[in-house]
């Protein structure tokens, strides 16, 4: 377990760090920057892969908790991660979509409703039914 | 019984196939019992006063995790202890007997009642003597092969 979520937390972190370098050369070329805006940018990377790497594959994949749990952990974890992100990237952007947090943390717990409720119970139901077929 | 021995490279280790004429189907539970009379004991700790009990694993319903040791559940409903952790345990056990389903707990392939799903939308596995355990979905991936 420990050895997959290390493998998945630096692939995402990877990823995220080359995302958003290309994001910022493509819609920043002509700007200079600071160099240690590159810490920022290692911190967005290192928050995307503690979210997305870490988080939502032991959630899903390892841990059996209940279904009230997952949605608290997953959606407050990925606003926090998400709002530091933007702050992160930019204070100005940060303030900018300051009052969209609460409308922002509403959608979260109900795209999370829909994932670790509503479609864990689909994919539960077809693997259990999977699982017996296999026994019998 | 005349019984003739073949090797065969293509079958995993820890697995023999018994083939026999179609009369004796019979006696299959008999030659299963007297194969599984043969398999290593398992040295396990009576909790109730703490001596050394040998148990076959076959009557091992399932092996919990729990600190630096681990706890042992027979089908005769008692529990018993091992002094080892949960990942080295499986190292030790038949991997074709034993399935491990969570972060803490192995079960025997051999006491599967049922899968189900819950209303809390999680996996869960019901063993014939009634105990049922929540199954992780990583785990799920290597069922397929242990289960047929």
């Amino acid at each position: 377990m420990i050895a997959n979520l290390k493998h998945s937390f630096f692939q995402v972190f990877t990823i995220t760090l080359l995302w958003v370098t290309l994001l910022i050369t493509l819609f920043f070329k002509d700007q200079t920057i600071q160099m240690g805006y590159l810490w920022n940018l290692a911190g967005i990377a290192f928050i995307a892969a503690v979210v997305f790497g870490v988080m939502y594959d032991a959630l899903w994949n390892y841990f059996t908790l209940k279904p009230i749990w997952n949605i608290v952990i997953s959606s407050t974890i990925n606003i926090l991660g998400g709002t530091a992100g933007v702050w992160l990237f930019s204070e100005e952007m940060f303030h900018f979509i300051a009052p969209w947090f609460p409308g922002m943390w509403l959608l979260s717990i109900v795209l999370h409703t829909i994932a670790f409720y509503f479609y864990a119970r689909m994919d539960s139901r077809k693997k259990a039914e999977e699982l017996n077929k296999i026994l019998k | 019984m005349k019984v003739t021995f073949e090797t065969d490279a293509s079958m995993e280790r820890s697995l023999a196939k018994i083939v026999t004429n179609p009369a004796e189907q019979q006696r299959w539970d008999e030659i299963d019992k007297a194969i599984s009379h043969l398999e290593r004991q398992l040295v396990v700790i009576n909790p109730k006063n703490n001596r050394n009990v040998q148990i076959q694993p076959s009557s091992i319903l399932a092996i919990e995790s729990e600190d630096r040791m681990c706890n042992v559940r027979v089908i005769s409903g008692e529990s018993y202890l091992l002094g080892k952790r949960l990942k080295y345990v499986e190292e030790d056990v038949d991997s074709s007997q034993f399935l491990k389903i969570n972060n803490s707990t192995m079960i025997n392939v051999k006491h599967i009642q049922a899968f189900a799903a819950t209303d809390h939308a999680r996996i869960q596995v019901e063993l014939k003597d009634g105990s049922s355990y929540y199954v992780s979905r990583y785990y799920i991936k290597n069922f397929r092969g242990k289960l047929l």
